[in-house]
């Protein structure tokens, strides 16, 4: 038959580690460049430390910060905000994007009020959550949560509304019930634009965790970014900066990751 | 040419599927639109029925009332004398546009009806294999729909619609996006199949070759409403082969075909 041709073979694992390390190597040449570019620039212009401190004044107080724990006692106080803010965020926006996606109705009341909640700028809800719900770990859980929520929930929605309707009515054709059409239709064909949703709710959750603390809390990286400004201790405040730095790249990389994997049909 | 209805006279057992003043109405912006209007036909077991018809004349719509994807205005559908009020399992649909899952692979759209059913996945793996190759695609199970033609696709679609050996295949338009050339080949593999499998199939094209070619009977649907104007038996003998286009009979009976289309 003449139509036959061979299924397109996959790269072999050698040449994706290649073209991995290559990217690797290229992602590398641009943070040696940044920080060149940001030590020349301190030392051509001397701008005393706690207003530009150079790189490797930021790179010794980082080393303080690891030594005495004081990083990690921040860090790992943020990073559980933000993954317990992550879950709680994502999952309660997923389900009621599906809600709104599904019932009409349903958009029509909500809407409004989910528009408005997240119309109101974080930043001043931020404190009224304090208020309520106190300077510990559950307030800045529910500002990450709130901060996601909305791109989160749209995404879902858009995802669901956007399955082929085609296929709907194949599924229907073969019978398949609600949980079947859910679990083999709306979610493989929602998934890239869930993926979506999911990595802009990623780094606003690092946003809101920092807003959080911002407000009012005795530990996290917010309150570390707080501390060392009152202090003038500036090369704290970069080490503070480029963690968050870090942890919303990894998010970010993380999800990219499993979005890849699971995504390889593309 | 026999007039429609006549064929009601003598009465068959029962039909793999019948219509009855089958009526379908749609109410757009525009106002009420008559899709399906009082449609009268059947299909008896194994027979090959071609609807054919200008875009627009309500044969996908007649199709989805088959199917049981539609409820009917008025009018029934039945299938062994049972009336259809929803999609069932003796029925098997094959979409426009091959309509497969892209990010399955070709074994695992092939199984889909049979995962819906509660098959077990490696029993309903084993019976996609035997209808890839049925359909001539051994050894593409793993590949996926974007990987292939637009033939193959097509391929796929009625392997999954075969899978789960439903009595009647519904065709709707299946080989309309394809080449002149690729269409003949697979209206082939059509007769093969369906000589293979002895299934009643109605099919619903726009191209009146490929309708003369595989039907036991045309059908001829006009718009506005969507009535079924004529019917056509065609005698030619079977297995036919692409040789019997250039046949005189052929030619008489596309020509007779077309004269009601635009008659």
């Amino acid at each position: 038959m003449a139509e036959i041709c061979q299924p397109q073979a996959r790269p072999s694992l050698a040449a994706r580690l290649r073209r991995l390390a290559g990217r690797a190597c290229g992602a590398l040449a641009g943070v040696l460049a940044f920080i060149a570019l940001w030590g020349g620039l301190v030392a051509l212009l001397r701008y005393p430390p706690f207003i530009l401190p150079g790189p490797g004044r930021v790179w010794a107080r980082f080393l303080v910060a690891v030594a005495d724990g004081s990083l990690w006692y921040h860090t790992s106080l943020t990073l559980f905000e933000i993954f317990a803010g992550l879950l709680l965020g994502v999952s309660t926006a997923t389900l009621l994007g599906y809600v709104i996606a599904k019932s009409p109705t349903l958009d029509r009341i909500l809407s409004p009020y989910i528009v408005a909640a997240q119309a109101v700028p974080i930043v001043a809800l931020a404190p009224l959550l304090v208020i309520w719900f106190g300077f510990g770990s559950l307030s800045k859980i529910l500002v990450c949560a709130l901060t996601l929520f909305l791109p989160v929930l749209i995404n879902t929605a858009v995802g669901i509304r956007s399955v082929d309707r085609n296929l709907r009515e194949l599924m229907r054709s073969l019978g398949a019930s609600r949980w079947q059409t859910f679990r083999m239709l709306e979610v493989p064909a929602a998934l890239p634009v869930l993926f979506g949703g999911l990595k802009i709710g990623a780094t606003l959750s690092v946003i809101g965790a920092v807003v959080g603390e911002f407000v009012g809390a005795d530990r996290g990286l917010g309150f570390l970014i707080n501390l060392a400004r009152g202090l003038f201790d500036t090369p704290l405040l970069f080490v503070a900066l480029f963690t968050l730095v870090v942890i919303a790249l990894a998010l970010y990389g993380v999800l990219s990751l499993i979005e890849a994997a699971l995504l390889r049909y593309r | 040419m026999d007039k429609p209805g006549t064929s009601l006279a003598n009465p068959a057992p029962r039909p793999a599927l019948e219509a009855i003043d089958l009526t379908k109405t749609y109410c757009t912006s525009q106002g009420e639109v008559t899709a399906v209007a009082a449609v009268n036909m059947q299909a008896a077991q194994g027979e090959f029925v071609c609807i054919v018809g200008p875009s627009g004349c309500g044969k996908t719509t007649l199709l989805h009332l088959f199917a049981g994807l539609l409820e009917p205005t008025s009018g029934v559908v039945r299938t062994n004398g049972t009336e259809i009020r929803g999609p069932v399992r003796d029925i098997g649909l094959v979409f426009q546009n091959g309509n497969l899952m892209p990010w399955r692979t070709v074994l695992r759209n092939v199984t889909l009806p049979l995962e819906i059913q509660g098959v077990p996945l490696r029993e309903a793996e084993d019976a996609a294999r035997g209808v890839l190759e049925l359909v001539g695609l051994r050894g593409f199970e793993g590949a996926r729909p974007r990987e292939l033609s637009g033939g193959m696709q097509q391929r796929v679609a009625i392997a999954r619609a075969l899978v789960y050996d439903p009595k009647i295949l519904l065709l709707d338009e299946p080989f309309g996006a394809l080449d002149a050339l690729t269409r003949e080949r697979m209206n082939l593999e059509l007769q093969r199949i369906w000589q293979a499998r002895r299934k009643t199939v109605i099919m619903v094209t726009h191209n009146i070759h490929e309708a003369v070619f595989l039907g036991d009977r045309v059908l001829v649907m006009t718009p506005r409403p969507g009535q079924i104007c004529s019917e056509t038996r065609i005698p030619l003998p079977r297995p036919r082969d692409l040789s019997v286009m250039g046949t005189p009979e052929f030619g008489a009976l596309a020509q007779s075909i077309r004269a009601a289309i635009y008659e």
